[in-house]
Order: C-alpha cells, then sequence, then structure tokens
C-alpha cells in the first residue's frame, strides 16, 4: 500500500494515532486573511483566490456565511474589513466568542511574506502578522482544532513557532528562503472549490486532500513552465515543529489533517459516517450507522496490507467492499421510498 | 565508496601538482661552449646543439656529458646511426646508457639491454637513469619480477640521498610511476619527483614532459596541456612535447593532433612514436590505408616499436586479415612474451571501431597475461557492460577502479551501475527492456509496440533476424545514457547501438519536442541489423546514413529533415564527396558538419534505393561483413568507380533539392532584421523565387494581422520550397489563418504537412488533434495525438483525450492502453483514474482485469458510489 493510500486510510479509520473520527455536530470557522498586494497584478490575483476559496467554503461546503470572516487590504462586497493585525484580533475574539468547544477553526491567509535576519512576516497593513502574534490568536483559540494555511511566500518559517497540539500548519513553502511569489493558494482554492481533490470520494475535502493536490500541482505548474520549483509546501500537525513535503505513516504527519475537513456537508450522492443524525427515519439511520461500521471496517482492513498474505487481504477487501456496495444500493432506494 | 560524478576529464583521485615550480634560472648561469650547446638543444635550436656538441666532443678528453649531449641531440632529430657511431668510437661504461638508449629507438632490444646493464656495472655517472631504463625494458619485455624489484631499490635511493640531481630524480620518478601499479598512490610520489627534478633542472624539458605524460596517463588533460605547453613554450620543436600535446589533444577530441604529429616529424623524420600515433590517429578515423602505411612505417625506422606492432596488429584485424594480424602478434611476442598492451591497444581501437566483442575477447586476452594491467581491465568491464554482460562488466569494473582509482570511466560506470537497481526489466517478443521503475508502467506499452514494430520492418528489409532477446536499456538523464556509452558526461547523441545492446535517452531525459524518442529507436535498431549483418564491419557513414534512410521510411518526416544550412554548407563545397563521407563523421572540419552527414549519408541511400533498388545496400552490408572495402563494394554491387558514384550521388542531391539550392542562393540587398513591412514587400518583388524573401514577407503580414496578403506569399513560399521541415515555415502560419477564418479542415490539413516533415513538431501534433476534434473527426484526432506520444508521452490530459477517442471509435484495447497510461503517470485523482481503467477493461471485455482495478479504485476511495455499482456490475457477471 502506498504512503499516500495508507494515510487516508488511516485517517477515515481514526488512524493509529487514536484521533477521534469527526463529529456531526462540529461546525467550522474560517478566518480569510488578504494581505498587502502590493501590485494590482498581485490584488487581483490573490483577490480571485480568496473569492473562490468564500465561494467554495460558503456555498459547497457547507460553512455557515457568518462563520467566515474575510479581511482584505481593500474592503469590497463581502470583506468584512480591511486586513490589520487589530481587526485579525477583533476576527478572533469573535470567532472565540461564537465557536463551539468542538468546533473547528481554519486560518487561511494569503499575500506575501517576507524573511530576514531569522523575522518571518505575513505582510499586513500597518505592523506585520509574525509567528509570535498567530500563535497568541491560536492559543485564544485552543483547545479547539485549529488550522492555518498560509500560502505566502516565506511561510515555511512559520512552522516551529506554530506547530503544536490540535494544530495542523500548512504552508506554501518549506522555508524563509523560498521567498518568491507563490501558487499554492490558487490550487488550495481549487481543491476546495471542485471534486477534484477529494481523493477518497467520501464527498468531503479534508485539509490532507487539499494539501495533497495543491502540492503537485504546484510541482506540476513549474515542471510544465519548464521551470525551477520556488516553492515546496509543508504541512505539521503532529506537534514536533518539523513540516513535511510528503505526509505519511513515516512521518507521522497527515493524520490530524486528513480528519480536518473544511465544512460539514458532503455531497448529496456520497455516503459519509456523520449521515445519520441527519435523517429522523430509524431505519434509514441503522443503515447509515450500519455503512459507517463497514467503512471503519475497510479503512482498518487497508492498515492491514503488508502484514497479511496478499491473496487472503484482496478477498477480504473484496467481501467489504461488496457489502458496502450492496448497503450503499440498499440506503439509496430507502432515500428513494423517503421521497 | 566514490566521490562525486565527473562530468569531465578531470580525474577521480586527482593528481595534482604538489609543488610550486620556480621560474627557470637561466640568467644566473655564466655562459660556457657547453652551455651554449645544451641551451641550443634545449630551446629547439639542434643544427647549432649538433654543431657545438661536436665541436666540444671533438675536443681530446671531453667529458662524458658532452659525448651524451651530442648523442641524445641527434637522438632527437633522428640521427640515430651517426649517435650509435659516435658513442661506439668514444666506448665505456660513462656513454652506455645513452647508446642504449639509441639502440632501444632502433628496437635493438638485446643490446640495448647489454648496455643499460654495462653503464650500471661500470658505475657510470649516470648509472641511476640507466638502472632505471634497464627496469623499464625488462618491464616493457613481460620480466616483471626483476624489474619490479630494480623498481623498489629507487625508493630506497630517495629515502637515503639528501641531495639527488635531475637525472636521479626523473629515475626515480619513472620507477614510481611503474610501481604504482601495486600502490596507487605511488602516482603522486612520481609526481614529486618530476617536480623536484624540474626545480633542479629549469632549463631542462624532460622533467615537464614526464609530468604532463603522467597526468595524461591519469586523464589529467587539463594539467598536462599545461605541463606540454610550458615545456613547448622552451621548445616548440620537441618531437616528445610535441607527441604529448598531440595526444592530450586527442584525449581530449580536440582537433589538432595530427598537425602535431606532422611537426614533431619535421624535426625527427624517424621517430616511431610520431609515426605510431600518426597511425592510430588513422585508424581511429577508420582510414586504414593511412593507418597501416603510418604502422609500418614506424616499424621500419623501429622494427622493435611494441606501440607500432599493436597498432599494426589492430588495423590488419580490424581490416580483416587474421593473418598479418598474427604475423604482428608474433613479432610482439618474440619482444614480450606476455604482451598485454599489445592486446590492451587492440581492444581499445578495437571500440572506436564499435568491434565491441573483439574488445572484448583482445581485453581478456591481456588480462589473462597481465592482471595488474587496470585499463585493459576497465576495457573488458565496459565492453561487457556494451554486449549485455552487466554483471561480468561490474565485477571487472570493480576490479579495475580499486587498482586504478584515477579512471573517471570507470567511476562513472560504477556509480551509474549503483543505480540499476531502481531499472525494471521488461521482456517482450524480441527485446528486454530496461527502464527505470517510476516510468516502467507508462513507457512500456509505448517501447514495445514501436520496438517489435521496427523489428518486423527491418527484419522484412534486411532479410534477416537478429540473436534476441535485444537488450533496449532507456535513462531518463541524459548524463546517465552519457556515462553509459562512454563512461562520462557530455555526450551529444540521443542514442547508441552497441549491436546487441541499443541504450538511448528516455523521451524524459529531454525537455517536450526535443526530440522523437520513437524515430531514435528506429535509428538505434537499424544500426543494430547493420552491426549484426557485418559482425560489426560497416563504416560509419554507411550504418547512420542507411538507418537515417530507414527512419524516413518508417514514417514520413522521421530522421534528419533537409535543412537549409546543410544546402548552404554543400553549395559552399563544404561537404566531402560521398566516397569520403566517413571524414563529416570521424574528423568534421566544423561542428555542424556531423550533422550534415548524416543528411547526406541518407540521401546516398535514397538515391541507391532508387537507382539499384533496396537489395544494394544488403549486399554491400554483406560485402563489409566479408572484410570488403567501400570502393571494392561501390565497384561491384554498383558498378561504379568512386569517382563516378560520387558524381551519381551529388546528380540526385542536386536534382532532388533544387527548389532547397535555389532557396539559399545569395540574393541582392537581404533585408536586416527589424525591417519594415515595406522593405520586405520590396525584397519579395525583387527576388519572387526566392524561398526566404517570400516567407520573411508571408510572416511579417500574419504578424501583422493581414491574413489575405499573408496566404498569398506563404503559398508562394510553400511552392518554391515545399519541404521545409521548421515550425516557422508556411505551414503553421497557414493553419493559424485557416483556424481564424473557420476553416477548420484546411487548417488541419496544413498541420498534417507540417507533422509530416519534422519528426518533434510536439505542439503541431496536439493542435492537429484539438482542431479534428472540433471537426468531429475522432480518428485523425486520435492519430495526432498518437504521433504526439512519440514525442512526450507525459501528459496526463494527452492520454485522457485519446482514451476518450479511442473509447468513441470503439477501440478497446487502445483506451485500456491510455487509461493505463494516466493511471502510471499517478494523477493526483487516482481512484478515478483506476476506476476509468476498470470501465476501460470492461468495454474491453477483460472482467477479470477491471474487477481487480475496480477494486483497487475503491481501496482508495470505499465510498466511490460509481465505482461500487461497477463492482456489483462485474460480480453479477462473473457470478
Amino acid at each position: 500500500m502506498s504512503a499516500r493510500l495508507a494515510l487516508l486510510a488511516a485517517a477515515i479509520a481514526g488512524g493509529p494515532w487514536g484521533l477521534p473520527a469527526p463529529a456531526d455536530a462540529q461546525e467550522t470557522h474560517v478566518l480569510l486573511v488578504v494581505g498587502l498586494p502590493g501590485e494590482e497584478t498581485y490584488e487581483e490575483r490573490f483577490h480571485e483566490w480568496a473569492s473562490t476559496i468564500r465561494d467554495a467554503a460558503v456555498e459547497r461546503l457547507g460553512i455557515r456565511e457568518e462563520n467566515l470572516i474575510w479581511l482584505a487590504d481593500d474592503p469590497a462586497a463581502r470583506i468584512r474589513d480591511r486586513a490589520t493585525l487589530t481587526t485579525m484580533r477583533s476576527a478572533v475574539d469573535e470567532i472565540a466568542g461564537r465557536a463551539g468547544p468542538d468546533d473547528r477553526v481554519l486560518f487561511v491567509l494569503i499575500g506575501h511574506g517576507t524573511s530576514s535576519r531569522g523575522e518571518v512576516r505575513f505582510n499586513l497593513s500597518g505592523p506585520d502578522l509574525d509567528p509570535a502574534e498567530l500563535g497568541a490568536m491560536l492559543e485564544r483559540l485552543a483547545p479547539r482544532p485549529l488550522a492555518v494555511v498560509h500560502t505566502a511566500s516565506a511561510s515555511g518559517d512559520f512552522v516551529p513557532e506554530l506547530s503544536g497540539e490540535g494544530r495542523t500548519i500548512i504552508t506554501a513553502t518549506r522555508s524563509g528562503r523560498e521567498n518568491t511569489e507563490t501558487w499554492f493558494a490558487g490550487f488550495f482554492a481549487e481543491a476546495l472549490s471542485g471534486d477534484v481533490a477529494d481523493l477518497d470520494k467520501d464527498g468531503r475535502i479534508s485539509l490532507l486532500e487539499a494539501f495533497e493536490f495543491s502540492r503537485r500541482e504546484v510541482a506540476r505548474y513549474f515542471e510544465q513552465q519548464n521551470l525551477l520549483a520556488t516553492e515546496h509546501a509543508l504541512l505539521d500537525d503532529n506537534g514536533d515543529g518539523q513540516g513535511t513535503m510528503e505526509p505519511s505513516e513515516a512521518t507521522s504527519d497527515g493524520a490530524r489533517a486528513g480528519a480536518f475537513y473544511v465544512g460539514g456537508l458532503p455531497r448529496a450522492s456520497a455516503s459519509r459516517s456523520d449521515r445519520p443524525a441527519a435523517t429522523d427515519d430509524p431505519v434509514l439511520a441503522t443503515l447509515y450507522e450500519q455503512q459507517a461500521a463497514l467503512e471503519q471496517r475497510i479503512a482498518a482492513h487497508r492498515l492491514r496490507r503488508g502484514q497479511m498474505d496478499t491473496g487472503a487481504y484482496e478477498r477480504e477487501l473484496e467481501e467489504l467492499l461488496v457489502e458496502l456496495a450492496l448497503k450503499t444500493h440498499e440506503i439509496r432506494a430507502r432515500e428513494e421510498e423517503e421521497k | 565508496m566514490r566521490g562525486a560524478l565527473v562530468t569531465s576529464r578531470a580525474v577521480v583521485a586527482t593528481l595534482a601538482l604538489l609543488g610550486t615550480v620556480p621560474a627557470p634560472r637561466l640568467a644566473a648561469q655564466p655562459a660556457s661552449p657547453y652551455q651554449d650547446a645544451v641551451s641550443a638543444w634545449q630551446t629547439g635550436e639542434y643544427d647549432a646543439a649538433v654543431r657545438g656538441f661536436a665541436a666540444l666532443a671533438a675536443r681530446p678528453g671531453a667529458a662524458p656529458d658532452v659525448h651524451r649531449g651530442y648523442a641524445r641531440a641527434l637522438l632527437e632529430m633522428g640521427r640515430t646511426d651517426e649517435a650509435e657511431r659516435h658513442l661506439r668510437a668514444v666506448g665505456g661504461a660513462q656513454v652506455a646508457n645513452v647508446l642504449g638508449g639509441v639502440l632501444l629507438a632502433q628496437g635493438r632490444w638485446d643490446e640495448a639491454e647489454a648496455q643499460f646493464r654495462a653503464a650500471v656495472t661500470g658505475r657510470a655517472s649516470d648509472m641511476e637513469v640507466a638502472r632505471a631504463r634497464l627496469a623499464e625494458l625488462l618491464w616493457d619485455r613481460g620480466q616483471r619480477a626483476e624489474a619490479l624489484r630494480i623498481f623498489e631499490g629507487f625508493i630506497d635511493l630517495y629515502n637515503r640521498s639528501r641531495a639527488l640531481g635531475a637525472p636521479e630524480l626523473m629515475a626515480v620518478g619513472r620507477a614510481v610511476r611503474r610501481l604504482a601499479v601495486t600502490n596507487p598512490q605511488l602516482f603522486q610520489d612520481a609526481l614529486m619527483a618530476f617536480d623536484q627534478a624540474a626545480e633542479a633542472a629549469p632549463g631542462d624539458p624532460l622533467p615537464r614532459i614526464l609530468v604532463g605524460e603522467l597526468f595524461l596517463e591519469k586523464y589529467n588533460a587539463t594539467e598536462a596541456h599545461a605541463s606540454f605547453r610550458e615545456a613547448l613554450a622552451r621548445n616548440p620543436k620537441h618531437p616528445r612535447t610535441l607527441l604529448g600535446e598531440a595526444r592530450a589533444l586527442d584525449f581530449d577530441g580536440a582537433p589538432g593532433a595530427g598537425q602535431l604529429v606532422a611537426k614533431a616529424l619535421e624535426t625527427n623524420p624517424r621517430s616511431a612514436p610520431a609515426l605510431a600515433l600518426r597511425a592510430r590517429l588513422a585508424l581511429s578515423a577508420e582510414n586504414f590505408r593511412a593507418a597501416l602505411a603510418a604502422a609500418e612505417d614506424a616499424l621500419e625506422a623501429n622494427p622493435g616499436s611494441l606501440e607500432a606492432l599493436a597498432i599494426l596488429g589492430a588495423a590488419r584485424f580490424l581490416a580483416g586479415d587474421q593473418a598479418g594480424f598474427e604475423a604482428a602478434r608474433n613479432r610482439a611476442l618474440a619482444i614480450n612474451p606476455t604482451p598485454a598492451d599489445f592486446f590492451a591497444t587492440v581492444a581499445e581501437l578495437s571500440v572506436q571501431h564499435r568491434r565491441y566483442a573483439v574488445a572484448v575477447e583482445m581485453a581478456t586476452r591481456a588480462v589473462e597475461l597481465d592482471s595488474l594491467h587496470y585499463v585493459a581491465r576497465g576495457l573488458l568491464g565496459m565492453n561487457q557492460m556494451r554486449v549485455g554482460r552487466v554483471a561480468e562488466g561490474r565485477a571487472n569494473l570493480e576490479h579495475a577502479f580499486a587498482g586504478d582509482p584515477y579512471n573517471p570511466w570507470f567511476k562513472n560506470s560504477l556509480d551509474l551501475l549503483d543505480t540499476f537497481e531502481r531499472y525494471e526489466s521488461v521482456p517482450t517478443s524480441h527485446f528486454l527492456l530496461f527502464l527505470r521503475e517510476d516510468e516502467a508502467a507508462l513507457l512500456a506499452p509505448y517501447v514495445e509496440e514501436l520496438a517489435e514494430e521496427a523489428y518486423a520492418a527491418l527484419a522484412a528489409r534486411n532479410g534477416t533476424a537478429l540473436e534476441t532477446p535485444i537488450r533496449l536499456e532507456l535513462f531518463p538523464r541524459h548524463a546517465d545514457f552519457s556515462v553509459r556509452t562512454l563512461g562520462l558526461t557530455g555526450l551529444g547523441a540521443l542514442g547508441v547501438a552497441f549491436g546487441p545492446v541499443l541504450v538511448m535517452d528516455s523521451p524524459s531525459a529531454r525537455e517536450p519536442g526535443e526530440f522523437n524518442w520513437a524515430s531514435t529507436l528506429w535509428h538505434e535498431l537499424a544500426h543494430a541489423f547493420h552491426l549484426g549483418m557485418t559482425d560489426n564491419r560497416v563504416p560509419r557513414w554507411f550504418t547512420e546514413g542507411l538507418a537515417v534512410h530507414e527512419q524516413r521510411l518508417a514514417r514520413p518526416g522521421w530522421g534528419h529533415p533537409p535543412a537549409l544550412d546543410f544546402f548552404q554548407a554543400y553549395a559552399a563545397d563544404r561537404m566531402p564527396p560521398a566516397s569520403q563521407l566517413n571524414r563529416g563523421f570521424m574528423r568534421p572540419e566544423y561542428p555542424e558538419q556531423v550533422i550534415h552527414s548524416y543528411f547526406m549519408a541518407s540521401q546516398v541511400f535514397a538515391w541507391m534505393e532508387e537507382e539499384h533498388g533496396p537489395r544494394a545496400a544488403i549486399r554491400m552490408l554483406e560485402g563489409y561483413g566479408a572484410g570488403q572495402d567501400t570502393e571494392t563494394l561501390v565497384r561491384e554491387v554498383l558498378g561504379l568507380g568512386l569517382g563516378q558514384f560520387d558524381h551519381a550521388v551529388d546528380g540526385y542531391i542536386r536534382a532532388r533539392y533544387a527548389d532547397a539550392f535555389r532557396a539559399v542562393e545569395p540574393v541582392a540587398e537581404w533585408p536586416g532584421r527589424d525591417v519594415s513591412l515595406g522593405a520586405l514587400q520590396a525584397a519579395a518583388r525583387r527576388n519572387p523565387d526566392h524561398f526566404p524573401s517570400r516567407l520573411r514577407l508571408g510572416q511579417a503580414l500574419a504578424d501583422a494581422g493581414r491574413a489575405e496578403e499573408a496566404e498569398v506569399e506563404l503559398r508562394e513560399a510553400l511552392r518554391l520550397f515545399r519541404e521545409y521541415p521548421e515550425l516557422d515555415g508556411p505551414y503553421l502560419h497557414l493553419a493559424r489563418i485557416h483556424r481564424q477564418r473557420g476553416e477548420l479542415e484546411r487548417a488541419a490539413n496544413a498541420l498534417t504537412q507540417l507533422g509530416m516533415l519534422n519528426e518533434r513538431a510536439l505542439e503541431v501534433h496536439l493542435l492537429e488533434a484539438e482542431i479534428r476534434s472540433e471537426l468531429d473527426d475522432p480518428a485523425a484526432a486520435a492519430r495526432a495525438l498518437e504521433r504526439s506520444l512519440l514525442i512526450h508521452p507525459y501528459e496526463v490530459q494527452v492520454h485522457q483525450r485519446l482514451a476518450e477517442l479511442y473509447a468513441r471509435l470503439a477501440n478497446h484495447d487502445g483506451a485500456v492502453r491510455e487509461r493505463r497510461a494516466v493511471v502510471a503517470l499517478d494523477p493526483v485523482d487516482l481512484a478515478d483514474a483506476r476506476y476509468r481503467l476498470a470501465r476501460a477493461l470492461v468495454d474491453a471485455e477483460r472482467p477479470d482485469d477491471a474487477r481487480r482495478e475496480v477494486l483497487r479504485a475503491l481501496e482508495i476511495a470505499p465510498s466511490y458510489e460509481v465505482a461500487q455499482e461497477l463492482l456489483l456490475e462485474l460480480r453479477g457477471a462473473r457470478r
């Protein structure tokens, strides 16, 4: 089994790291910050990416509009305020006051970053945002599940300071030395706005899936442009302060990101483990529970690949998958009846 | 552990200068007639030196150094008889060493040995030099034990002597250099001794020559050049220095070696080493007659020259003269009963003639005779690799590198071999594909399909089969391909045929559109047939030209195109006639001449097939295999003398490409860059039948958006030179104009035409596919995409499009191949890619394979409902 596959399996199974499966009641709160763009080209580009993320979050991934705060240097429709340290602090206070104890909070930073003489910053109007300030904001929201997707140049140097228990940190670059313009945010927006990043076809996008999609598309972009890659994204979610470029079991990064879903609603056609609470039909609720249990068994079985005879593994997998497919059939039939 | 990859002819365990040699301190020396003579000799004033020494030697009681200097000056000029006469007249131990050298230069080994011994036993003042030369002589005659014993004594000499003179230091260096076969680090000590000798005798060129020769022996041509050039600055006529520099140039593959040999022969017309090098250079250029003549000349000057005998033996062997080879070998055996160098030289020269199996055989004999001959051991390993005996080759290379850690070829080859564990072997009907594991799944189906098609076509054309499997290796890093071929990076070629082993760049080794891997493969396989049919005896020009001709027959547009610069060169008499085309490959006069030679050689076969039928080339191949030369075969097969042959080919090229020749005719007032449209229009009016004028105007009009006028000019350009192959030609512009007007059929046809003139037109094929799809012509669109895959098969979207087209065309096997390619490219959405492959397999009525694939899709994404549906469908079908 590939490392990639194992990680997705682990994320679904709850993972060897013992992370809880996401509960239905969890909501996602998003703080979307577009820093100083500088030139007009960047202003347009950053705005387009932020718009895509906002639209995907609200219109596609089911994040309530009031749960998304968008700050940008040039406030316009749908943008709450200018992006400054002050407005960021206020937004964090607002989320801290509103979010439930199990809710997820996602920071997305788009813009330019700098790193000089050991000091790394995200450029805002007025004072810049540095890792200590951002760390303090995260502390304010703890112990909720937190994620930061920092897509600016030089963002890699934020990882050591932000890394911590219960946090997923994604950066567009692997260090402060990668300080030219970045493309990661564009692909991250694409990951959220379509089905392309739903790698396990469960109808939801986890941060791990979005990261995987974005980093590979960034690499493909540079390859197609025949350019040397100037950005290499990192993911850290095990709190060790070391980001990894290719999360896998071996790196032990990725499990928390695999369980951090952006938004709460699955596609109508997809099965999912948190569906039972969404129906009043006890038969359907039971079917959903059975489906979820089967998914868990399959995920657990996949982790045994390599530890058992290949033939036996595949036979057992096939039987489980057939059982799951039949269960999906039953669910769809019942859903049709309900209509 | 070995160090980093060697990217040029730098050394691995680098042999470097250990100290700074001070500038010559000649000015402080008081002048004397003896010093004047020495100075004249050392600066190349040979006549003055001989006169000066002769006058001094005529004086009663002249010192031994006078007689030695006189004889050595004569020897350097090739006047060996006079030198011998003089020394014998003087007589005694003091001149015995120099007399030994004079005798050795004439191949009189036994007499030379006696003189060296006499100098040693007579305790002459140059007895240490004589001792070193005696040991070298014994070494060269195969008496290794005694030679080594003597050489070892020089370590003691060096260690116990506080102030050795330059001659003794050079003797120490020469001895230590030989001892280095048992301990490579001793080369550094040899270098140190030579450096000290240079410091002790700043006017004497010999220490610098020895330094240069040592550097060259250890593959450091840069330092060798520096040493030789320093020596030449003092004596520009010194034969041995000139030869050293010539060898260094040859080592670099740089031109000029032949001229330096000629210059050496001006000083010493009887220099056996110079004549032997001339023979070697001629043989490298596949000029057998000149090689044989020069080797004979060398042996006439020195019948005991082992180097000349080895080159003579190689030339005779490679020309198919087995008896002549054995005669040369027997002469070498008479001098040295274990002549490992003889066989190593034949092996080395066999490689230059692509006779890799012979190289293996000869190198094997060399190492059987001398297990410490690391050059031969490495040659054995490298050539075992070339004939596909990889495991044995590796073992011998490891052995050779342990004994010769300075050798960049061995080191690079071993580094490459370390990566072989990341390659997969894929057997097909006639091939063993060797592909790097990360692209094996993608490439194998395409490479197999093309290779098998090429094999069938070439076997039919040549009426023969090859011994199979043919090993076909594709390297994703061009540097690896280069090392696999030469042992060094920097090879400009795309592929190489060793016979049963073909190696080439993988399509990923170059930028998209830089080369057509399929065309290259066809070319190399054609070589494999030619080499197999002739036992590797086919001349370079013949096999290259015929291979390009085969490419052209395989697909329109494949092979070297009719480039305008070729016709410019041809019109300016910068191409050799057909019968001498080997020169264009082996000793090109300008860099582009090699590429031009490929095209011209291919035209020889176009002409030959048209005039004499396809059997003519095969009959010539059979003749080469039987040892016949080109002149004989042209006469017997084509019924022509060489002059008539040249004339016929010339006539063919001029007639066949009359339009191209017209296109390169100079015209008056050719507009410069950045001129106005009006100036281009005026130029086209002045030269209405000049292709570049019409094309340039057409391009400018198209760029200006004046499509109607542009079309007129571009069509005129096409009329003038329809086969212009470059992408800036009329077709692409016309395609754009037609597309803008909505004339999709005409646009697509223009692209098809261009695609049939240029084997690397990746963008043209992709654009054509797009337009053909718009025309709802899936079959033509698929054909265009197929052509693009022969250039660059790494784009997921291209495979997806082709899979969809094949699905529409009910070409289910094609769709499966394309869906497999998508999976092999490891797309982000792998679950979807596997599901679509499963669907294609269902369409291809391969339910078991489909079930496996859909399970793999669901293993990644268990909730993927369409895949679940397919699984149930397949389970139902199975049950």
